[in-house]
């Protein structure tokens, strides 16, 4: 990655982003067989969304807005695919692919740190314990899928950078009930950071929105992000900085066949 | 303790009312209590009576009844429930 004058913004070169290319096109695959429609999101979403998913409260500290518009940034994909269900109810459980281009204002430099990055999310709606099963078996398939790319993970219990002093009880219940799950691995010299997160939402969003499950209860959601330029440092860390040397199976799992 | 502590609930639980009208142990994240409520009960209950709850109590057993938030306010101020 090329740094810029803004402290984690980076422009991706050739082959970093021919790995990343790769991991979208693998990431494709590695998605359940129930993941119906695929999504690309722009980089912003209407601020009235975030306000109802209460995220400017929650994180105020993150949230980048556009000025003069009723926009802010994108913060992860899943928060597009909410109100696209507003107010219905579930015939079946949904599962829905997006890549989205987010923003956080990260205040911190360290590597893999980004303010601006690109995320591969996998979201389910549906009933509130098989959601959270759904979490727990997409992080089992994609701790064995970085397994099969050479990258050792470790599964932590992990909590929100929620802000202020209130939230610490909203930090430590999320721990507490393991509605969040990150896969961590290095992403450089003594650095590591999440890589993927499994995130198990109860009711929060379907209250929402009004979405419900068949049986007519609040739907829950749950959701599985890979951080795309994480994935491809851990990668270069892992195999080193030319894809074309990487092990066969790495790049036949990346499909990088062609050079750039 | 306990009429303070139901009307703290009263007020913030998002419950509202009914507060008043259950039992010290009935369940109150089963009655709805959502955890961002559940947030501003923890930071009034820390405002009247004085304390701040360590790591240690901030816990969903901890806010689950009447009951048990008298208890850890008894046990944190070092005050006999009443």
């Amino acid at each position: 990655m090329v740094p810029t004058p803004a402290v984690g913004v980076y422009l991706s070169a050739g082959r970093f982003e021919a790995v990343v290319s790769g991991l979208a096109r693998a990431l494709t695959s590695l998605a359940g067989a129930g993941v119906g429609q695929s999504l690309r999101t722009p980089p912003v979403i209407a601020r009235s969304i975030i306000e109802r998913v209460g995220y400017h409260q929650a994180f105020p500290h993150l949230l980048g807005s556009v000025v003069d518009s009723d926009l802010v940034l994108l913060p992860a994909g899943c928060y597009c695919l909410y109100p696209m269900f507003e107010g219905a109810r579930l015939t079946t459980p949904i599962e829905v692919s997006i890549e989205a281009t987010c923003f956080r204002q990260e205040d911190s430099a360290e590597t893999g740190r980004l303010r601006s990055f690109r995320m591969r999310e996998f979201v389910r709606l549906g009933v509130g314990p098989q959601c959270r099963v759904w979490r727990d078996d997409r992080l089992t398939v994609a701790r064995e899928w970085l397994g099969e790319l050479g990258l050792e993970t470790e599964a932590v219990v992990a909590n929100d950078p929620f802000f202020g002093s209130g939230n610490r009880l909203i930090r430590a219940l999320q721990r507490e009930q393991v509605l969040k799950i990150e896969l961590v691995a290095t992403v450089g010299p003594g650095q590591r950071q999440a890589v993927a997160s499994g995130n198990y939402h109860k009711e929060q969003f379907g209250a929402v929105f009004e979405i419900s499950e068949p049986a007519g209860g609040v739907a829950h959601s749950a959701c599985l992000a890979f951080g795309y330029e994480r994935l491809a440092l851990a990668l270069m860390h892992r195999h080193g900085d030319d894809p074309w040397r990487w092990p066969d199976q790495v790049r036949d799992m990346l499909s990088l066949e062609v050079r750039a | 303790m306990q009429a303070q502590v139901r009307g703290i609930l009263q007020e913030h639980s998002g419950l509202g009312d009914v507060i008043q009208d259950i039992g010290i142990y009935e369940n109150l994240w089963a009655l709805g209590m959502t955890s961002l409520a559940s947030v501003q009960v923890m930071l009034a209950l820390e405002s009247t009576f004085g304390f701040e709850f360590p790591e240690s109590k901030l816990r969903h057993a901890t806010f689950s009844s009447i009951h048990s938030i008298m208890g850890c306010v008894s046990e944190l101020t070092a005050s006999p429930v009443q």
